[in-house]
């Protein structure tokens, strides 16, 4: 064996040995990750550099925090130097401080013009206002880009000052105005943010409130309304609720394929469905014009993927949302033809696909299985605690039918089946996942009284270690 | 739709962009963490972290041409990070105590085959391995390397040089122990 080899060859030929084909399983643990754990919130994001900054970035060498902290020591140094040259100061007699008048707290109702700052588009006024005169405070913080909450208002408490909240919601670019209205009497919150035309990809707002004493962010809940016409300067019309359609897709299964159409610009005039095609001619979601006024819209997905969201943002910008399916199966193209009363260029369209984003109104999973009689169905899984990553409907010809109605096993460390006895009826069963991840709850669905009773079973596979013995799982009548 | 724009889609949470990027990138980085690594469990758990350090981090990355350098990045620092959780890497000391500092790398001239280059690269550290997989496996000039490391030109040259030596040095090591197959020249 010839052992007089160059190095920098040698080494060159070692490192070409070995695999070069990722194994599927830490890619698709990664993805489920991705899509069932929303971006944290970054409150300091700002602050926080460019992950590619180049050394140059670097002041002589030292880490920008380093930096930063020899000024503010440079700085304290001359605040010290300063106020220790100056000659003591003469006080000439009067009330102690803890005499002097407190600002006495008013009771009038807060309201105030801040700004609020943004990390695309330009920084707007938003008029923050109350109703006890509770509220002390409001400052917008910077956002990270992207958006890290899912539809409506997301309320934490400031881990700093138990008496403040965040207060979070997606905006748009285009937003020139907009309202923070703050009713202490019901914990309640309304955001109205005005409808505008331009990009309407969202993005995070932050807004800071502080109050005269503790409050818990629990107790509190929001909405985000959208006000005016893009253009307009008046408030609320009624006449821009959402308008919402329901329309059946073609299918090339067996299975009913829907979508809900969520209309927030007020032109659509109709909404057919595209033809269904086995293999996808899209990566992504794609808008293009049948004619002026007619835009073909096209996705990609699995024949999992049964149950749709699109949202006609203001400015027409379309949002496709799903749940979650079984990763690998059969890919389906969908499509539907929408029809408004103006032209509407689809190249400039912003479009959006989503699959269990929180918030979005679809459930976390769907999945699609057979039950012991050989009957479809279909179950949707609202996961709060983003801790599932994925679903499987599993044979249920050959599985005796547990005595109280469900069981659960524990088939694996993160893996745990359900099964249970319910009507076999069309209608989905919904399965509800608290936030903690403990407590399960399964509504079966409307159905025929008559409707004999099936057995379905399923196994859910957690991100972490998960038993059965921590779980509370109650079957509820359907809408409980 | 191109790199750039799957980079722009999934820094706004499309998880079908993110999925498509993934898809292009994954074979790439798993090759960079096994050959760091060389170990295909931890490799693994390399990559599926660097990929959710992706996920998070993405909307950080302000150039989207920047994509591929800055994911080398996070593989590099997710499989040095593996190395030091799995706390079994021997280390050969940055500049190997017995190396001539008067001769330069290609001086070295050659050496070793096969199983002393796998024993000596077991050697040496998880942060020198990661240069010389960046040199000689991902085939990056030492620009890149610098651009990958985050360090400045002249560091990413030093690393290298002493990557190399440390490398020499572990294999040289191993020949005199007497645990090479056959007798370094």
């Amino acid at each position: 064996m010839t052992n007089l080899i160059d190095l920098d060859r040698a080494l060159a030929d070692f490192l070409e040995d070995g695999p070069n084909t990722a194994p599927e399983a830490p890619v698709v643990a990664a993805l489920a990750h991705a899509r069932t754990s929303p971006r944290r919130p970054d409150l300091i994001g700002w602050l926080r550099p460019d992950v590619m900054a180049p050394p140059s970035w670097r002041v002589f060498g030292l880490r920008p925090s380093l930096v930063l902290a020899g000024i503010a020591l440079v700085v304290a140094s001359l605040g010290v130097a300063v106020i220790g040259s100056r000659q003591p100061t003469v006080v000439p007699p009067g009330p102690s401080p803890t005499t002097l008048p407190s600002i006495a707290p008013t009771n009038a109702p807060f309201a105030r013009q801040i700004t609020m700052l943004v990390t695309a588009g330009q920084p707007y006024p938003i008029d923050v206002t109350d109703t006890t005169g509770d509220l002390v405070n409001a400052v917008s913080t910077q956002p990270g880009e992207g958006r890290s909450v899912g539809d409506g208002v997301h309320i934490t408490s400031d881990p700093a000052d138990r008496s403040a909240l965040i207060v979070m919601w997606g905006g748009v670019p285009c937003e020139s105005s907009g309202a923070l209205r703050v009713d202490e009497r019901t914990s309640t919150m309304t955001v109205e943010s005005q409808a505008c035309a331009g990009d309407t990809f969202p993005l995070d707002r932050i807004v800071r409130l502080t109050f005269r004493s503790e409050v818990s962010a629990a107790a509190w809940s929001g909405t985000v309304r959208v006000v005016g016409q893009p253009g307009a300067s008046s408030p609320a019309d009624s006449s821009l609720a959402p308008d919402t359609t329901h329309l059946e897709l073609a299918s090339t299964a067996d299975s009913t394929v829907s979508i809900d159409i969520v209309d927030q610009s007020g032109h659509l005039a109709g909404a057919v469905s595209g033809p269904a095609t086995a293999s996808p001619s899209v990566e992504f979601v794609s808008a293009s014009n049948v004619d002026p006024t007619t835009v073909r819209l096209v996705w990609p997905g699995s024949i999992c993927d049964t149950v749709h969201r699109l949202t006609i943002a203001a400015d027409f910008g379309l949002t496709v949302d799903r749940p979650n399916c079984q990763l690998g199966l059969d890919a389906r193209e969908r499509s539907v033809i929408l029809t408004f009363d103006r032209a509407v260029d689809a190249n400039a369209l912003d479009t959006g696909l989503f699959s269990g984003r929180p918030g979005s109104g679809m459930p976390t999973w769907s999945l699609t299985g057979r039950d012991s009689a050989g009957g479809r169905y279909d179950l949707g899984i609202d996961d709060a605690s983003a801790s599932v990553i994925n679903v499987a409907a599993l044979d249920s010809s050959a599985v005796a039918g547990p005595s109280d109605r469900f069981r659960l096993d524990q088939a694996g460390q993160a893996v745990i089946e359900l099964v249970w006895i319910g009507p076999g009826c069309a209608t989905p069963p919904r399965l509800s996942i608290d936030a903690t991840g403990s407590r399960w709850r399964l509504a079966a669905g409307t159905c025929d009284p008559a409707a004999p009773d099936v057995v379905r079973r399923i196994s859910l596979k957690f991100d972490g270690s998960r038993s059965i013995d921590t779980i509370d799982f109650q079957q509820v009548a359907a809408g409980a | 739709m191109d790199q750039r724009e799957l980079v722009r889609r999934a820094a706004k949470g499309e998880h079908e962009a993110f999925d498509a990027l993934v898809r292009l990138a994954s074979n790439r980085l798993y090759g960079i963490a096994y050959r760091i690594l060389r170990d295909q469990y931890r490799a693994e758990d390399a990559l599926q972290q660097a990929l959710i350090n992706i996920w998070n981090e993405l909307p950080r990355l302000r150039d989207p041409d920047r994509f591929d350098a800055w994911t080398y990045r996070v593989i590099v620092r997710a499989a040095t990070a593996e190395a030091r959780r799995a706390g079994a890497t021997p280390t050969t000391p940055l500049l190997p105590a017995d190396a001539d500092a008067s001769r330069a790398p290609d001086d070295y001239g050659a050496v070793a085959d096969r199983d002393q280059l796998e024993r000596g690269f077991s050697r040496i550290s998880a942060e020198q391995r990661a240069v010389l997989v960046l040199q000689h496996y991902a085939g990056l000039s030492q620009a890149e390397i610098a651009d990958v490391l985050g360090v400045p030109l002249g560091t990413a040259g030093s690393r290298i040089h002493y990557a190399v030596r440390a490398l020499r040095a572990a294999i040289e090591a191993d020949a005199r122990l007497g645990t090479g197959r056959e007798s370094m020249a």
